[in-house]
């Protein structure tokens, strides 16, 4: 039995006390937060099937957080807390993608009634999507079916797993699946994002500390390691870690233990450890930014996180999928797009993948003034008011902005989608000819090479105008 | 006079949440002069949400009564914040004044009584 993780997320300490403890009673694993803030680095740090939200959170309101759960942890039941009994405050967190709303005038034998009848309805349908394909895995294309092949031949085996794929191809998914179907699942998946964490952080968060290791630790805490327990412990941008910490990594993967900061008594390593990354490793490991005995480490058992453009034909079900999904979390009931748009949105080579469809499959729902798709708000990033041929430039630079290109991206995924535009930019203007676009940017010509390579591009595509050929018709 | 189911929680039975409720007493002991002082000093918003949370944490341990009393409080306060808010007359504020310490007594009332019976020690 899969163990229950829930979060309980009130100011007050007395309500989370008093929740923690009735509710651990029901063999749940209880965290607590008490600000929006701290919701966030739970978040960052724990997989939760339920979290209860207050909705008054001191000056803030509790709603503040449910868009941050439900991007981070889409998997989570949130069920709004509140002291009073508002039907419009209801309704309201409930369109906004909330799956219920508990009052705290509630006794504590129907609070558990409440979150029993969720968890087993959650069950079973938890139970639907594995047989359809895993828990959050959409496709049946052969390439998804080859990956989730070798994910069932891999799901047991201890060894290190190492996930690579371009950005926005789904790699977390991969590993939190990976975890689902593994004997690990009833013990916590822990995920680090290593390209996003200051560098002097990293450490601490991964191998936790003791009170007083540094200035400002002022207790103890646990790293992500020994979060994890027995249970699945994701490094996503592996490629993006620290070489200091590299070599850190590395000692703890070989010797399976670790020291937190300020101590000197080892902890054992008991999680599985998956890595991910959109990098070229073995590239990394020429460059001298990664260690080669840290990749011959985490390089045992590789799975390869298809592009949408090698799945295009998940796409229709990936599309029904994010609409269903955008329909509930705004109330709204948007069509599946008619024939001329799919075929549109088959023919585009979506270099941001599956979470730029996503991006712009929301972006319709929320855009629609009449409860249909449109291609002006699928593709909005294609559309320029500016005509003529000056404008035309502008445009054509806009136009291979993926819309995956957004402020919200961390900085490592946001740098990789601009750096594919702008050599996609400029492979078109040269006509794929890597002299001219090697002036134009000022870089190497060994450079411009190594960064077709990353990105998956053939200068020869771009000769005679294929690739813009491609890009414009959408 | 309050009713016993007034001042004892459906939840004393269980060791755990009796600490919790004592600690319960104890907050309520150290808050209610904060509310008060609020009242005094018209600073509403605050007392808005000292109000809201007790009634929140009122609810949580099965005190019902005084969750009702702490709603009826920050109800008060709220109205007091929109005329204040409103820079209505004086004289309409001293109404206000008069019904939130109203409002007050019954909820210190009902507090000495319930920590009567749980305050550490008894």
């Amino acid at each position: 039995m899969k163990t229950v993780r829930l979060l309980i997320v009130d100011d007050d300490p007395i309500v989370r006390k008093t929740y923690a403890l009735t509710l651990r009673r029901l063999d749940l694993e209880v965290d607590e937060a008490g600000s929006l803030e701290e919701l966030a680095l739970a978040l960052h740090r724990v997989t939760y099937d339920v979290v209860l939200l207050d909705l008054t959170l001191g000056t803030r309101s509790g709603l503040e957080g449910l868009p941050l759960i439900l991007k981070e942890q889409p998997y989570a039941g949130v069920f709004i807390l509140t002291a009073s009994n508002s039907v419009e405050q209801a309704v309201e967190s409930m369109r906004r993608g909330a799956a219920g709303y508990l009052t705290k005038d509630l006794t504590h034998e129907k609070l558990e009634e409440e979150l029993k009848r969720f968890l087993e309805q959650r069950t079973k349908s938890d139970a639907n999507v594995r047989n359809g394909g895993l828990l959050g895995f959409i496709g049946e294309s052969e390439a998804i079916q080859g990956l989730k092949a070798r994910m069932d031949r891999v799901k047991d085996i201890d060894s290190t797993v190492l996930i690579l794929g371009e950005s926005g191809t789904g790699k977390e998914v991969i590993a939190r699946a990976l975890h689902t179907i593994s004997n690990r699942r009833s013990e916590p998946f822990s995920a680090v994002n290593c390209g996003a964490i200051p560098e002097n952080l990293l450490e601490s968060e991964l191998f936790g500390h003791k009170k007083g290791a540094f200035t400002d630790a002022r207790s103890d805490k646990k790293g992500l390691f020994e979060v994890a327990a027995s249970g699945t412990i994701l490094l996503d941008e592996i490629g993006d870690m620290p070489i200091l910490l590299q070599t850190k990594l590395l000692r703890v993967l070989q010797e399976r233990h670790f020291v937190p900061l300020g101590s000197h008594v080892p902890v054992p390593l008991k999680a599985r450890v998956v890595c991910a990354t959109n990098r070229d490793l073995q590239q990394e490991v020429i460059s001298g930014r990664f260690r080669e005995d840290l990749f011959f480490r985490i390089n045992v058992v590789v799975l390869q996180s298809p592009s949408l453009r090698s799945r295009a034909s998940d796409i229709p079900m990936l599309v029904r999928h994010f609409l269903e999904q955008c329909n509930t979390r705004f109330g709204r009931n948007v069509q599946y797009p008619n024939d001329a748009l799919i075929e549109r949105i088959l023919a585009f080579p979506w270099p941001g993948n599956v979470r730029e469809l996503q991006n712009s499959i929301e972006r319709g729902v929320v855009l629609s003034p009449d409860d249909q798709l449109h291609a002006e708000d699928v593709f909005f990033h294609f559309n320029s008011p500016r005509a003529g041929a000056s404008a035309r430039a502008d445009r054509e630079s806009i136009s291979v902005l993926p819309s995956s290109l957004s402020l919200d991206l961390p900085l490592t995924e946001a740098r990789l989608a601009f750096e594919r535009a702008y050599l996609n930019h400029h492979l078109r203007r040269a006509s794929g000819n890597i002299s001219d676009v090697s002036r134009a940017i000022g870089r190497y010509r060994a450079d411009i090479y190594r960064m077709l390579e990353k990105h998956g591009f053939n200068a020869e595509e771009f000769r005679g105008g294929q690739e813009s050929a491609k890009e414009t018709r959408t | 006079m309050s009713g016993l189911h007034d001042v004892s929680s459906p939840y004393d039975s269980d060791p755990g949440l009796l600490e919790i409720i004592v600690q319960f007493v104890g907050t309520l002991e150290m808050e209610a002069p904060r509310l008060a002082e609020c009242i005094s000093k018209r600073d509403f918003p605050e007392l808005v949400r000292l109000s809201h949370r007790l009634k929140g944490s009122s609810k949580v341990l099965g005190f019902e009564t005084l969750g009702t009393l702490f709603g009826t409080l920050e109800d008060l306060a709220r109205d007091a914040l929109s005329a204040h808010s409103a820079v209505l007359s004086i004289g309409n504020l001293d109404v206000r004044d008069v019904e939130l310490e109203a409002s007050l007594q019954r909820i210190v009332d009902l507090f000495l009584a319930i920590k009567a019976r749980y305050a550490r020690g008894n």
